[in-house]
């Protein structure tokens, strides 16, 4: 466990940015604790500075994870969000896109969000940024980046994606032991 | 002779009861703890101070004792299967209980060499070889090595084939006994190294290797190495076709311990944030080349004419007047301060340097400020990478 570089922060807070916007800031700076970044196993932690000070006196060996898994940096040097980090996203998102009910099971399974699948999506959403991706009840299901804005959006076919799969919370059970 | 009958009794019963109390040890408080291995007996029990204490009785109370201990070994010695061979007693003692520290420290393992260690890592284990060999040419059995060997090799040897393709006139057995010399001094290299690598001595990666032995891995550090040795640290240095740029070269970085100050960590997280999505731009280099661009330029206009600056043969910028003047007053920069020679050159002109304080102003005062911007943004030249 280390604290990130300067490339690896950057890396990781240009990908949060792109979901949350200026809200990173929110998370780097909270009112409620000490927060920081930490890296084991190439995998990134958010994590409280309390709890990050108990996992030191572990050898890393020892250590499978702390705080909560933001994602991993993978060996071609890219920074991958996890379904983890939804918690931390959804509540500071700037798109969002919700899914018809019908649709809500294929997204699930690991499915792109298809126009026919799509219900709403907020205004001013660009196309290639990420987006959080909620239910017909507003429960937050994943995220992933968005293949049309959202003029785009009206116009689009039945069968084109309007959003990429990134992550779903079905991965906590079909990637359970791909998860710590 | 009834009554000598009853003192022959008497004794022979005394002298048996005196026997037996020979052999006889009281009951102590504590058993005595026995070793039979080892041949040792401990007695746990507290001694009497008293008796101790008066000269007189110790050494006889030391005594019984120590006869008490013995006697307690050898009983139990004597309990012990024995055999008899030769019309001597012999016992064999049970594995001793006491474990006794060793004198010496426990020998280390000799650590392997090199290649001990690959044969083991590969199971390859040793044949042996037998030390003659039969050879068909002499018809006689030749040692493999050593004493012998080579009065039989000059025997077999005593003509040597030139290789097709090699020069008629080179000495085939000079070049033989230089193959060998070569040989033994690999194996020495290769000896010292062992040593060196199993005393953890730091050896240097480069320029120690013959060609003759180097594998490609040290060649290429080599060539690296050779390529950085320039004034600009292989910078102009044109590549090979196809060369890899290298990898491994310089310090590895230090990370900070885990348990920095998050205080400032979050403060440089927050810069990086702040810093995402916009140009990485040195202001200081741009605003000098930005005010140097500007006095060529402003020379050039007062010189009146030539479009293209004329470069010198030794490879620099042509000098332009105002260059000359500011080598004569040992400034960096010209400056365009209020006009009049000699030392009084303008605001700021003392020293060798500027502040940028200095440099600002005078950049606002030519309105070059945001062509800065601009022209930072075109150039890369100025970015810090």
């Amino acid at each position: 466990m280390r604290p990130l570089t300067n490339e690896e922060t950057k890396l990781v807070l240009t990908k949060l940015k792109k979901y949350i916007g200026q809200n990173v800031r929110t998370l780097l700076e909270r009112s409620d604790g000490l927060y920081c970044l930490r890296l084991h196993n190439n995998r990134v932690y958010y994590v409280k500075e309390e709890i990050m000070k108990f996992a030191v006196s572990l050898p890393r060996e020892n250590l499978v994870s702390l705080g909560v898994c933001f994602g991993k940096i993978t060996k071609g040097g890219k920074f991958m969000l996890r379904i983890t980090a939804l918690d931390f996203l959804h509540p500071y998102c700037q798109n969002k896109i919700w899914v018809k009910s019908s649709s809500e099971d294929s997204f699930l399974y690991g499915n792109h969000v298809y126009k026919s699948g799509l219900s709403r999506i907020s205004d001013n959403t660009a196309k290639y940024t990420g987006a959080i991706i909620f239910s017909s009840k507003d429960i937050p299901l994943g995220f992933g980046v968005t293949g049309k804005s959202t003029p785009e959006c009206r116009l689009a076919d039945p069968m084109n994606i309007i959003c990429f799969n990134q992550a779903d919370v079905g991965e906590y059970i079909r990637n359970e032991e791909g998860l710590i | 002779m009834e009554e000598s009958a009853v003192d022959k009794v008497r004794d022979i019963l005394l002298k048996a009861q005196e026997e037996v109390k020979a052999v006889q040890v009281e009951n102590k408080e504590i058993q005595l703890e026995c070793d039979l291995g080892n041949l040792v007996v401990t007695d746990n029990n507290t001694l009497v101070q008293d008796t101790l204490r008066n000269s007189d009785e110790c050494g006889e109370y030391l005594r019984s004792l120590a006869r008490d201990s013995i006697q307690t070994l050898i009983t139990k010695v004597w309990d012990l299967p024995t055999e008899r061979i030769d019309n001597a007693v012999y016992v064999t003692l049970p594995k001793p209980s006491i474990s006794i520290p060793r004198e010496k420290k426990v020998p280390v393992e000799k650590p392997l060499t090199k290649w001990e260690q690959y044969a083991k890592d590969k199971g390859i284990t040793k044949r042996k070889k037998e030390k003659k060999v039969w050879d068909e040419v002499l018809k006689q059995w030749v040692p493999r090595y050593g004493f012998r060997k080579v009065q039989a090799d000059k025997e077999k040897n005593w003509v040597r084939v030139v290789p097709e393709n090699a020069d008629p006139y080179e000495d085939q057995y000079a070049k033989v006994a230089e193959m060998k010399k070569e040989n033994v001094a690999k194996n020495e290299f290769q000896r010292l190294r062992n040593i060196a690598r199993n005393s953890k001595v730091k050896l240097p990666s480069v320029g120690v290797t013959g060609n003759e032995f180097a594998r490609p891995k040290d060649l290429l550090r080599a060539a690296q190495h050779a390529k950085h040795a320039t004034a600009s640290l292989g910078k102009f240095q044109p590549g090979l076709k196809g060369e890899k740029p290298s990898k491994g070269r310089g310090n590895k970085r230090k990370s900070e311990g885990s348990t920095m100050d998050i205080q400032q960590e979050k403060k440089r997280n927050i810069d990086i944030f702040d810093k995402i999505g916009k140009p990485d731009l040195n202001l200081d280099a741009a605003m000098h080349r930005q005010v140097k661009d500007d006095n060529v330029e402003h020379d050039r206009k007062k010189k009146g004419g030539k479009k293209h600056l004329r470069r010198s043969k030794m490879g620099g910028r042509h000098l332009t007047r105002s260059d000359h003047r500011s080598i004569k007053l040992g400034k960096g920069i010209h400056n365009n301060g209020p006009k009049g020679k000699g030392r009084d050159a303008g605001p700021g002109s003392k020293g060798k340097g500027k502040d940028r304080a200095s440099l600002l102003q005078l950049a606002s005062k030519r309105g070059a400020t945001g062509k800065i911007i601009m022209k930072a943004n075109k150039r890369k030249k100025f970015s810090k990478r």
